[in-house]
């Protein structure tokens, strides 16, 4: 595997771990903001 | 660092003499291992404040009465002292360990993404200053304890504004830590290194790593809203405007919970090369290791109530959470039972590496037994919130975390510093270290059974005794911290060259490929795992 392999799969682990990030995040606010209505 | 291009030669020579020097070495490094010092040097400093702060709280606790500081600064003073500990002390230990360790045991030649692991230190010294700062703030720190419940946050001080502040920034730290572990792991290991080939070290700060990912952002969003609720009109947890003060416990502990173990994990794994380098004996069970490390951390996503079962709950909840706590045991049993198997017929000798793994493994196990006590309902309502709890999460904090990182430093110090600590005094620091922290702490369990509360400056004439000696305890063992320092600080300055593996057990890679002291850059030629 070359360097920008390496590179490409690094940044698509981050991402999905980024969007797990921010699912966690903002689904705890969003869901208790809607529950509060 | 490019493996793919790298060419062929020795890795004795692998410093080209490229190491930057002065200050901007260490402000804009993206050298795993210089990082990792930063890392650990940094969490030796909070573990000093925090330490500050716990004797603050021992000396008032001294006498019964109130004599040396205002109530609302020793409220404060146990929230930061927890805070700081958690977040600025043990946690940052750990990453550090990663941070050195991770790329050599796995043969990378740096972190998935070293500028993004430059970015995680350094958010980390603004957000101590801002909880140290806090104290500061018109009306002082915020009284709140680690914890920060709701209605308490949502009423005070400027301070909290701050604490909040820090929260979020140790958080973003911790997670992009973890997202640079993970990927790390995942993607740069050296060919042949399989996962299940990896040290357990590494396999353990996996499963941590993905606990901090799922966990921070839910703390994210906690203090989030008490933010909102604060200062813009909303009303997550105000039960005077419909919300629900109890809600920010159920949040909190969703996070809390998994927290003990993202402190406990790396402890685990660090004790796991430990314990087999000097039972010269491979460790016992390597997957059922992987696979107990794994239950836990999944198991802790769903016994997080057990932390409220005084705040109201259904029966059937309480009886839930009752049982799938005690689960718990099992896969923890399973991971003590393969420690004790691995020094079965081992060929042991007691270094201080070593004896700070087995003060792990007693008193964390100890620590663990007190943990089952409490997850039983009934037990648990008579015990909540007096210093039975409070015994029990410090066996579980100091004697397994702290004493954990102790052994991990003494055990890697050859390899990052190229000189050997002194061992007649390393093995000081341990003996000191133990006697004085049951001194400190094993007495706190009679108090908590003879109810005393915690978070009070002020107790009961019956409680006077126990309460002297916990001090006398907590000063010897602050003291005896800083014989590590100058352990340390000579091992740097002065210490006697190490030999290349001065542990004949030690089988990791960082041992048996690279070369002590570690080259500035290792494996620019990823090594060939059979």
């Amino acid at each position: 595997m070359n360097q920008l392999e390496v590179k490409r799969n690094n940044r698509r682990t981050a991402t999905v771990l980024w969007l797990i990030v921010a699912a966690f995040f903002f689904g705890v606010i969003i869901k208790y903001y809607l529950l509060s209505r | 660092m490019d493996a793919a291009h790298a060419h062929t030669h020795d890795h004795g020579h692998d410093d080209h003499g490229h190491k930057p020097s002065g200050i901007m070495r260490w402000v804009m490094s993206t050298n795993h291992k210089d990082i990792g010092t930063m890392y650990l040097w940094f969490s030796f400093t909070m573990f000093l404040v925090g330490g500050v702060m716990a004797l603050i709280i021992r000396s008032e606790l001294f006498q019964p009465g109130l004599q040396i500081v205002r109530p609302d600064f020793f409220n404060s003073m146990t929230t930061y002292h927890g805070l700081i500990m958690v977040f600025g002390a043990i946690m940052p230990a750990f990453v550090g360990f990663a941070n050195w360790l991770i790329p050599m045991q796995v043969g990378a030649p740096d972190m998935a993404f070293p500028r993004m692991n430059n970015l995680s230190f350094w958010l980390l010294p603004p957000a101590a200053l801002l909880l140290i700062t806090a104290q500061f703030m018109p009306g002082g720190g915020a009284g709140v304890g680690w914890t920060m419940y709701a209605p308490l946050t949502t009423q005070a001080g400027p301070a909290m504004d701050l604490t909040i502040f820090a929260v979020h920034i140790l958080g973003i730290s911790s997670i992009m830590g973890s997202i640079n572990i993970i990927t790390t792991i995942l993607n740069m290991r050296a060919p042949g290194m399989t996962l299940m080939k990896m040290p357990l070290f590494c396999w353990t700060w996996l499963i941590t790593a993905y606990l901090l990912v799922a966990t921070m952002p839910v703390l994210a969003g906690a203090v989030t809203m008490t933010l909102t609720d604060r200062h813009f009109g909303t009303h997550f947890f105000n039960a005077a405007g419909g919300g629900d003060p109890v809600l920010y416990q159920h949040i909190f502990w969703f996070f809390g919970h998994p927290e003990v173990y993202i402190i406990a994990i790396p402890a685990f794994g660090v004790v796991s090369q430990v314990i087999p380098a000097f039972s010269r004996k491979p460790l016992f069970g390597y997957a059922s290791m992987v696979y107990a490390t794994a239950s836990i951390a999944i198991l802790s996503f769903m016994v997080w109530a057990h932390h409220m079962y005084t705040a109201g709950m259904p029966v059937e909840a309480q009886l839930y959470f009752m049982y799938a706590t005690s689960l718990i045991a099992v896969p923890t049993g399973v991971k003590v039972f393969n420690w004790v198997a691995t020094m079965w017929k081992g060929s042991l000798t007691f270094e201080t590496p070593m004896l700070f793994a087995l003060g792990f493994l007693f008193l964390f196990t100890l620590g663990g037994f007190t943990g089952l006590v409490l997850s039983i309902t009934p037990v648990d309502v008579q015990l909540h919130d007096t210093y039975y709890v409070v015994a029990h999460f410090h066996y579980v904090m100091v004697a397994g975390a702290l004493f954990s990182a102790f052994a991990g430093i003494y055990f890697w110090l050859p390899k990052w510093t190229g000189n050997m600590y002194n061992e007649t005094l390393g093995k000081w620091h341990f003996w000191l270290s133990l006697v004085f922290f049951n001194v400190t702490f094993f007495v706190q369990h009679f108090l908590g059974l003879a109810g005393m509360p915690r978070r009070i400056p002020d107790y009961s004439l019956q409680f006077a005794e126990f309460n002297a000696i916990s001090t006398i305890g907590a000063f010897g063992f602050g003291l005896s911290q800083l014989l590590f320092l100058y352990i340390v600080i000579k091992c740097i300055t002065s210490g006697e060259k190490a030999p290349e593996k001065p542990w004949d057990g030690a089988d990791s890679l960082e041992w048996t490929h690279l070369p002590t002291p570690a080259p500035w850059h290792s494996f620019e030629t990823p090594p060939v795992i059979k």
